[in-house]
């Protein structure tokens, strides 16, 4: 099977559409999107991976989320941050956040405190610290880099499992 | 990505199902366990936020993404029970085989039971029982009763198929008769299936999905659906009898009880009196035939109290082949012909 690119981004761009409610506040354009990625073999033997809707998860699947924001305004947009929790029943997929131009770093506090994955702590019964596993992450933050000039746009995102 | 303009219902579809076993069945795969996975039907939801400053002024923004329904899952498992072949008589009738069956899909899901009588490759064919065919265990006491307060209800397809709610077992029973001209040695095969009554569901290929309107434990939206595991909605296991020529049955049961008012309560001092029947059927004759039972920790053995066949015995290992040791009860009878019933009877004291 070969991907059609025109199609592919046509049907990306619908099926966000559809899938999604959209808030337009101000002048960034944000939407939150839930996928499954399908891994196709293409002739060549190359493994693909593409995006569909969430249908059949079930637990075992693993489900994308992204979340697409847009500068709608004339002017730039300054001190842009995403934070999206990690739904219950789900566990995040180790290494699977995404963003470009984004400092990203994770809570296990629902939020509370933030830190990059490999200094994030939780306190244990005793009052002691040690480190976050990776199912005890609760929330993921990206603080972009710059500003969000007018018309520009971006995603960020990340995997997790179905429990 | 482009312009956000282009809301296209149909655009929805378009190749959500192409290629949609392929992530399931990646799913399935990469997934060890389900046995305690989310329950189907569960809504997961998510909301993420955007803070940002504009024009010199905080703002926040929110959007929500469709909430994600976890689909049913439908994987049975079926096992046989027995360690071996369940050694029977040439001619017997009513003999089982004992099977488990265990969702371990994560919702509850109806198996409608199947057994075949014509395995191959085996000897014989064992045969369905005049008494029935197949028993759910019910009764609350491990093992077949087929009567008495105990009995285990007899399996009906279409009328008391097997409901299993998410990683739920249940313990079944095949009967067969075992033909009267049977060899020693020879072996008969019963495949038992248990097969997912949601329509199309058994025998579907791995990562088949159903919107499954039939099925009332799965609400029919888009997102929400039955999915089949690696065991096809269906499982299948094939357990066997061994024929015998000569054959032990050992019946453990107490024989009375007596507390120290006088009752028959199970309270510390409680005496209890066993009795071990153990019968030789067939045609031939069994050799070495001994007898040990390793009491438990909770009763102490009551010294003196050994009876084989009616006849007290000593419990020191002499001649008279009964004995009392390192909390061993034993006997031992030699060759013994059948057809033969020996009888051991003792008391022990509960501690």
């Amino acid at each position: 099977m070969r991907k059609n690119p025109v199609a592919g981004a046509l049907l990306f761009m619908c099926l966000a559409w559809s899938a999604l409610t959209a808030h337009a506040q101000g002048a960034i354009e944000v939407m939150n999107s839930a996928e499954m990625e399908q891994q196709i073999k293409t002739a060549d033997g190359k493994v693909e991976v593409r995006r569909a809707p969430v249908k059949g998860a079930v637990p075992g699947t693993v489900v994308v989320y992204t979340t697409t924001f847009r500068n709608t305004g004339n002017k730039p947009a300054a001190g842009v941050v995403i934070k999206n929790p990690v739904p219950a029943n789900t566990t995040l997929v180790p290494a699977s956040a995404f963003g470009e131009n984004a400092d990203i770093s994770y809570s296990a506090d629902g939020g509370k405190t933030w830190a990059a994955i490999d200094k994030l702590k939780v306190k244990t019964a005793d009052g002691k610290e040690r480190p976050a596993g990776i199912s005890e992450i609760t929330d993921v933050r990206w603080s972009l880099r710059g500003e969000l000039g007018a018309g520009k746009q971006g995603e960020v995102g990340f995997r997790v499992v179905i429990n | 990505m482009g312009s956000f303009v282009g809301i296209c219902a149909a655009c929805r579809w378009l190749g959500a199902w192409r290629g949609f076993c392929a992530v399931v069945c990646a799913a399935l795969l990469h997934s060890g366990a389900w046995a305690i996975g989310t329950p189907a039907g569960t809504q997961i939801p998510n909301r993420a936020t955007l803070e940002y400053v504009y024009k010199g002024k905080p703002t926040t923004a929110v959007a929500v993404s469709a909430p994600v329904v976890v689909a049913k899952l439908i994987n049975p498992v079926l096992s046989w029970q027995d360690l071996a072949a369940v050694p029977v008589l040439a001619g017997e009738a009513a003999r089982a085989l004992t099977f488990v069956l265990t969702n371990t899909g994560n919702g509850t899901e109806t198996f409608q039971i199947i057994r075949n009588n014509t395995v191959a490759g085996d000897v014989f064919h064992p045969v369905t029982s005049t008494v029935g065919a197949i028993y759910i265990e019910t009764g609350g006491e491990p093992g077949l009763q087929t009567s008495g307060p105990h009995a285990d209800r007899l399996y009906v397809p279409g009328v008391n198929d097997i409901t299993l709610a998410a990683d739920a077992s249940q313990v079944l029973y095949v009967l067969s008769d075992i033909p009267g001209a049977t060899g020693e040695g020879a072996r008969g095969n019963v495949s038992l299936e248990a097969r997912s009554t949601t329509p199309g569901a058994a025998g579907a290929a791995p990562g088949t999905a159903f919107i499954s309107a039939s099925n009332p434990h799965v609400p029919v939206t888009p997102s929400s659906v039955a999915v089949v595991g690696l065991t096809r909605g269906q499982a299948a296991a094939v357990g066997g009898y061994m024929v015998h020529g000569v054959l032990v049955t050992l019946d453990k049961s107490v024989a009375n009880r007596r507390d120290p008012t006088g009752g028959t309560q199970v309270v510390t001092g409680t005496e209890l009196t066993y009795r071990i029947v153990l019968t030789v059927n067939g045609t031939g004759t069994v050799q070495n035939l001994t007898f040990s039972d390793p009491l438990p920790g909770g009763l102490t053995y009551k010294p003196g109290t050994l009876v084989v066949d009616g006849v007290a015995r000593s419990d020191a290992a002499d001649a008279d082949q009964a004995a009392f040791a390192a909390g061993v009860v034993s006997a031992t009878f030699g060759d013994v012909a059948a057809p033969a019933v020996r009888t051991i009877e003792f008391k022990v004291l509960v501690n």
